[in-house]
């Protein structure tokens, strides 16, 4: 069954007279259940991919499905938790009220909210902060709010836009952990990230993406028979730099 | 109906501690104070003057509020990608619209509400001892119509101001076109009386019709102006109030219905 898909997807951003083409023709498939990992240098389209997904911009061809919903024309977003590349909050609520927003407006009811929110924050080592106020926490502890923002409504699908961004080694093992954690109970994770090895690590799949254009798309095996994913990964967008040169 | 409520009273929580409110409340408590001394320079109309002032700082507050707090609000969820966490929950983006602006109109309300009776206070210590100076038939309940009226005035130029942040790329646009629309708002009645009568204007059809489609797109806000009527204890039309409060939620209506639309098509790239 599929999570998500992309169906010959392509964006182009005006800025005055000059087009810039961000996506051209992405087809990607994500399964149920699986850690998927979106790998790309930094420009190749991962966050725009991911803006599309979520409905906040339209592509300008294609289609794509979450849960085989249409996204732009079906409402999809009760199935998904969402962390975005640098998350920003109600600066003046505290990290237990940002929570329980969080949980209501994902439709979630009755007394369980605040246990859940309780767990949650736990979970993510927030527990002490819950009563600061979003204002006071360091961005480690923003990004882990973030993420606890995606866990709270237990959603089957989580879509993190580099969730181990400006993270120290403690946030990025304990983020890793929760990851795992999800592929484990039978979530799908789709995440995004230019660290290849969180990737290596966590993914049961990737798909590397390129100005725009995917180069690679299956289990992280089939590439890495020799020198592992680093090697792997600048040797494909080496070749694919230099055959749009030729 | 829930959803809105949600996003109306999250954003009254984190409007409602957000420090710039203090200021501007301090601010207005300070222009009080000025009140009752500017009032005492005035060996007459002291009523008048004090009602006015202190209506002029209600009103005054309230629009620092809507240019610079909500503006910045509205702004903020854009450029820094608040709405991002919102909208990636199940509600939509008219919610979304309709909740922010509630949660700010909660708050015009309360500043209204704190002002006024500050206003109030401030208007009865500055003539106290000339009751004399005090027009006959003024009535505090005429004064708290006035503040109604004022209030509803300054949630009209809310919904403007939102209407422009959703079209607008840059919040100093925003707070730009908002003044203007405000500045407009409150001469194109007047304007349009003097050129209409005017023999230097008779002939400029262009001119006539410019003035004719601006006070059809620009809500006229002098007519929520009841200051001189609080003042003066005048009479007042209850028909003629009516429509004038059935005239702003209609404007208000129109340009949250526009807000809406704009902001469904809007890219958040």
């Amino acid at each position: 069954m599929t999570a998500i898909s992309f169906e010959n997807i392509s964006k182009t951003f005006r800025s005055g007279l000059k087009r810039n083409t961000v996506l051209k023709g992405l087809n990607l498939t994500v399964n149920d259940g699986e850690i998927f990992g979106f790998l790309g240098p930094n420009g190749a389209g991962k966050s725009t991919s991911i803006k599309l997904l979520l409905d906040f911009i339209r592509p300008d061809r294609g289609r794509i499905t979450v849960d085989g919903f249409v996204v732009g024309k079906e409402r999809f977003q009760h199935l998904i938790g969402y962390l975005p590349e640098t998350p920003c909050f109600f600066e003046n609520l505290s990290g237990m009220e940002t929570l329980l927003f969080a949980a209501r407006a994902s439709e979630m009811r009755g007394y369980v909210i605040k246990k859940r929110a309780q767990e949650v924050l736990e979970r993510l080592d927030l527990k002490s902060a819950g009563s600061w106020t979003v204002r006071t926490y360091s961005k480690g502890m923003k990004q882990r709010l973030g993420l606890a923002m995606a866990l709270i409504h237990d959603p089957d699908i989580y879509i993190l836009d580099e969730p181990m961004s400006g993270l120290d080694p403690l946030g990025r093992n304990l983020i890793s952990d929760v990851i795992l954690d999800l592929g484990q109970n039978g979530k799908t994770v789709f995440f995004s990230s230019h660290i290849l090895s969180d990737a290596e690590r966590l993914c049961d799949r990737i798909g590397i993406l390129h100005k725009g254009e995917l180069l690679f798309d299956g289990a992280i095996e089939d590439i890495t028979e020799v020198g592992g994913l680093e090697k792997a990964f600048i040797k494909i967008i080496e070749e694919h730099g230099k055959s749009k040169n030729v | 109906m829930s959803k809105i409520f949600l996003i109306t009273w999250v954003t009254f929580k984190d409007s409602i501690r957000n420090r710039a409110l203090y200021g501007i409340f301090f601010f207005g408590i300070l222009l009080f104070i000025a009140n009752i001394i500017i009032t005492k320079m005035f060996s007459w109309e002291l009523g008048k003057v004090a009602v006015e002032l202190g209506l002029s700082v209600v009103s005054i507050s309230g629009l620092v509020i809507i240019f610079f707090l909500s503006i910045n609000t509205m702004s903020n969820d854009i450029d820094k990608k608040t709405l991002y966490l919102i909208l990636s929950r199940p509600l939509t983006r008219s919610q979304y619209i309709l909740g922010r602006y509630f949660g700010l109109c909660m708050i015009i309300v309360l500043s209204s509400a704190i002002l006024g009776s500050c206003a109030a206070f401030s208007a009865k210590l500055a003539t106290y001892g000339s009751e004399g100076y005090i027009p006959v038939n003024f009535s505090w309940n005429i004064f708290l119509l006035g503040l109604v009226f004022l209030t509803l005035s300054l949630i009209v130029v809310l919904a403007m101001a939102l209407l422009w942040v959703s079209i607008t790329t840059h919040p100093f646009t925003a707070v730009l076109l908002s003044l203007l629309s405000y500045f407009i708002g409150q001469n194109v009645e007047n304007v349009k009386n003097i050129i209409s009568v005017s023999k230097m204007f008779v002939e400029n059809k262009m001119l006539l019709k410019i003035t004719e489609v601006s006070s059809w797109i620009f809500p006229n806000l002098a007519a929520f102006d009841l200051k001189t009527t609080a003042a003066y204890g005048l009479p007042v039309n209850a028909a003629y109030l009516a429509w004038i409060a059935l005239y702003g939620l209609s404007y208000i209506g129109i340009c949250l219905i526009l807000t809406v639309l704009v902001f469904q098509r809007r890219e958040l790239a």
